[in-house]
């Protein structure tokens, strides 16, 4: 009892409502980033059940026109460089939308796309985009599966 | 994704490659069939349009000649693909459009 109320005595002194005082700020700025943290992923998990579906379907249309172009590579550069465009500004739509292992893998294969450049010489790169592209297209279309359930 | 499920997307993407560099070439299965079939390291491969309860999808088998055992690769997108062109090359979309536009009126 005595104990109890030397606590209570020196939580009411000056000092010691500073230090609690202090605790309650530090406290309070990790709830208030831990909120902001997950509002943030509220929206991009929002964002991405809203928008992700179109943009995956968007991705697969890519991905099977450039395996038609590359039937005659040569023929259909132009075509071929403008449908890598398209990919790359879908990839970074869903990159801003997505977390963990799906955001990485985007980000390879927009780094792939970014780095490639359509000419005669770079047919093979253009092949390793596409074979990339199929699997993170797999890959996300698993990750939408997943927010059916999360959310 | 699984390391497993990559694998076959590539090696689906890799046959994609080797029929539209015309490594591979597909013929016609039979008559009355939507099938395609080619020889690919002592192996026959099968591409099939499967209807499924109105839901139409590509099969693609590898096949043993001597047994006749037969073993379906999991489908992805890359199928899809692989049907497109190895149809491309069967019918010879390729040549018909140098025909065409090569052709003086």
């Amino acid at each position: 009892m005595t104990r109890l109320s030397s606590v209570i005595y020196s939580v009411l002194t000056r000092e010691g409502f500073a230090v609690l005082a202090n605790v309650f700020s530090i406290a309070s700025f990790i709830v208030s980033i831990f909120v902001l943290w997950n509002i943030r992923k509220l929206r991009n998990a929002y964002m991405l059940r809203a928008r992700g579906p179109a943009l995956i379907k968007d991705l697969s249309k890519a991905a099977s026109n450039l395996s038609r172009f590359m039937n005659e590579y040569a023929d259909f550069m132009p075509q071929v460089s403008e449908e890598m465009g398209r990919v790359g500004v879908k990839l970074r739509s869903l990159k801003r939308k997505l977390g963990g292992a799906p955001r990485r893998s985007v980000k390879r294969v927009l780094s792939y796309v970014d780095h490639c450049e359509v000419s005669v010489q770079n047919e093979e790169q253009v092949r390793l985009v596409y074979g990339e592209l199929l699997k993170v297209i797999e890959e996300l279309k698993d990750n939408q599966k997943d927010l059916e359930w999360e959310t | 994704m699984s390391a497993e499920k990559n694998k076959w997307i590539d090696a689906v993407a890799k046959l994609v490659t080797l029929t539209q560099e015309r490594k591979l070439i597909w013929r016609a299965a039979g008559l009355g069939s939507y099938g395609l079939e080619t020889d690919y390291a002592g192996k026959v491969l099968r591409l099939q349009t499967i209807n499924d309860d109105g839901n139409i999808y590509p099969r693609l088998q590898l096949q043993e000649p001597g047994s006749g055992q037969v073993w379906e690769f999991p489908y992805s997108e890359a199928t899809e693909h692989l049907m497109e062109a190895a149809r491309y090359q069967v019918v010879g979309v390729g040549e018909f459009l140098d025909e065409l536009l090569n052709k003086t009126a």
